[in-house]
């Protein structure tokens, strides 16, 4: 099974004004051959999820790239079966944490420079990861031989 | 539950209990339902400095039961809901749930633009009331589900649609009315927790009289570091740092004229103790930073054996690592990496030559001359007889045989 590498980037939530959103698309279409680079105002409302959908379904894509907020959070909207799933945290990392009005030499290109190396470090880390389904619906077998909470996660 | 209609349990309370609660059961294959009050996760703990045993912020706790949930499709949680009505028996009770309106739907990406365009206040609830939040409001930083929350004080209020309009995902929802869940489940964990002692009852102590005057709980978010004072610890009244602090215990739940309930509940069959106010304290202040923060303001000390000074942190600081085997070198299997880069394990204890069994502080006892003379020579048994000496009367051989 190839991996098919796919980068989404969100907009919303402040991401698009801080951002020069081009550029980081082409740091994954130019540098790393990303077939697809789409963006969305809003990745986590139904039509960027159907976007991505669309994409994993039709078979172009099953490496994502998602360049949007921390996964800690809509983690039930970005959970693709089959796919690598690999969140790029540019919303809570860079664009929150970051002020562009601050004493820097250039704070503007500064903040862009760590969101681009945020997605450099994605893609890469998805390069070595394997494809896999996703964890919980493997069956585990528990190290001590105890079926204990592995007992529960049966194959889907 | 072997004959029970359902095997589906639900877990009333969303805490620390509750969770775990919950995420044992799921982890062994049930299916669990969690009912929570509060708009986020978490209880008490969450609203926690740092928490018990390891003194470490409760987030670091709560976050891996987090991603325990998020993984497990067995567990479903609700929150900003109430237990209406349980009816039924064991293996077959029917509860009846009331969701309360949210006015936020799953579309919020908390970005906060709605927060930006409320200009209405409410009490903080998370902090007690110690400080204001816009009535759009994120229940904490770090709250799960990370989602917004609009208090029903705006709804009503003519800030409503403004804020509404602020949304630019269409997340809020101003006529989200409460709904009404009826649930089938095999058992129920109740797990709802506790309440702090309302400190205003307290009047001999000035509770509710004196603005400084505030509850454990209270002193947890000023220690906070996402607390109304960001970790500083202030007087509620004119914001400054307190000289002095005193710390009075089990306030609440030793006094007989209020408090027969609370006792019963925390501590069944023990009329008259609550070592949990006790311990609490105790934690709080060395938690709190109280007194290592503010040196000169009360004494800081430490009950348990510093690192330093134990055994193992002996015996890490020794091998410079963590002992990863207790099997020596050449115990090791020759597969087994590391053998050959690890020294080999030592015992902590000294070398055996090394024991002595006079104390440290004295010298050793002095060691006997050596005698000059062969044993035979210093046998006066042997003696030839001596003729006795007319000044000196010798002692009868029978006597002294030795001599």
């Amino acid at each position: 099974m190839d991996k098919k590498l796919a980068v989404y980037i969100c907009t919303g939530c402040g991401i698009g004004d801080t951002l020069n959103i081009e550029a980081l698309g082409n740091v994954a279409t130019k540098e790393y051959k990303a077939p697809i680079c789409k963006t969305s105002e809003a990745l986590c409302s139904p039509e960027g999820a159907a976007l991505i959908k669309q994409d994993v379904e039709s078979g172009e894509a099953n490496t994502l790239v998602i360049c949007a907020c921390s996964p800690r959070v809509m983690t039930d909207v970005f959970d693709f079966q089959d796919c690598i799933v690999e969140r790029t945290n540019i919303r809570e990392q860079v664009v929150w944490c970051l002020d562009p009005n601050e004493e820097l030499d250039d704070p503007k290109e500064d903040i862009q420079m760590m969101a681009e190396d945020y997605l450099k470090m994605s893609i890469k880390k998805t390069q070595r990861r394997w494809i896999c389904r996703n964890r919980i619906h493997r069956k585990k077998k528990s190290p001590t031989g105890h079926p204990g909470r592995w007992a529960a996660v049966s194959p889907v | 539950m072997a004959n029970s209609v359902t095997q589906s349990i639900l877990v009333v309370g969303g805490g620390m209990a509750g969770m775990s609660a919950a995420l044992e059961a799921a982890e062994a294959g049930y299916d669990v339902i969690l009912v929570e009050k509060n708009p986020y996760l978490g209880g008490r703990v969450a609203q926690l400095n740092k928490y018990f045993p390891k003194l470490c912020p409760p987030y670091c706790g709560l976050e891996i039961n987090f991603r325990r949930m998020k993984q497990n499709p067995k567990l479903r949680f609700f929150t900003m809901a109430e237990v209406v009505k349980v009816s039924g028996q064991e293996g077959d009770f029917d509860v009846n749930i009331r969701i309360n309106p949210r006015y936020v739907n799953e579309k919020c990406t908390a970005c906060g633009e709605c927060a930006k365009a409320c200009t209405v206040e409410i009490d903080d609830p998370f902090n007690y009331g110690l400080n204001k939040t816009k009535a759009a409001y994120l229940p904490h930083d770090l709250a799960y589900p990370y989602r917004y929350v609009i208090d029903p004080a705006l709804v009503k209020s003519g800030d409503a649609q403004k804020v509404k309009d602020a949304c630019p995902y269409g997340a809020i929802e101003l006529d989200m009315a409460a709904q009404d869940v009826n649930l089938k489940v095999g058992a129920i964990i109740w797990a709802t927790g506790w309440d702090p002692y309302d400190v205003s009852k307290l009047d001999l102590y000035g509770g509710g009289s004196y603005a400084n005057v505030i509850t454990n709980v209270q002193m947890e978010r000023l220690a906070s570091g996402n607390g109304p004072t960001e970790g500083k610890i202030l007087r509620p009244s004119d914001q400054q740092a307190p000289q002095n602090v005193a710390f009075i215990q089990c306030a609440g739940s030793r006094d007989e004229n209020h408090l027969r309930l609370l006792q019963r509940h925390l501590l069944p069959g023990v009329p008259e103790a609550s070592p949990l106010t006790c311990a609490n304290n105790t934690r709080t202040a060395r938690s709190d930073h109280l007194l290592h923060r503010h040196p000169g303001h009360g004494r800081a000390w430490r009950t348990s054996t510093p690192w330093s000074r134990s055994r193992r942190g002996r015996r890490v600081r020794e091998r410079q690592e963590w002992p990863a085997s207790r099997k020596t070198a050449g115990e090791q299997e020759p597969g087994a990496g590391g053998a050959r880069t690890r020294p080999p394990a030592r015992s902590c204890r000294r070398p055996r030559s090394t024991w002595r069994s006079w104390p440290r502080a004295c010298s050793p006892p002095p060691a006997k001359p050596p005698c000059p003379l062969p044993w035979l020579l210093t046998t006066t048994a042997l003696w030839p007889a001596t003729p006795a000496c007319p000044e000196w009367s010798a002692p009868a051989a029978s006597e002294h045989p030795w001599v």
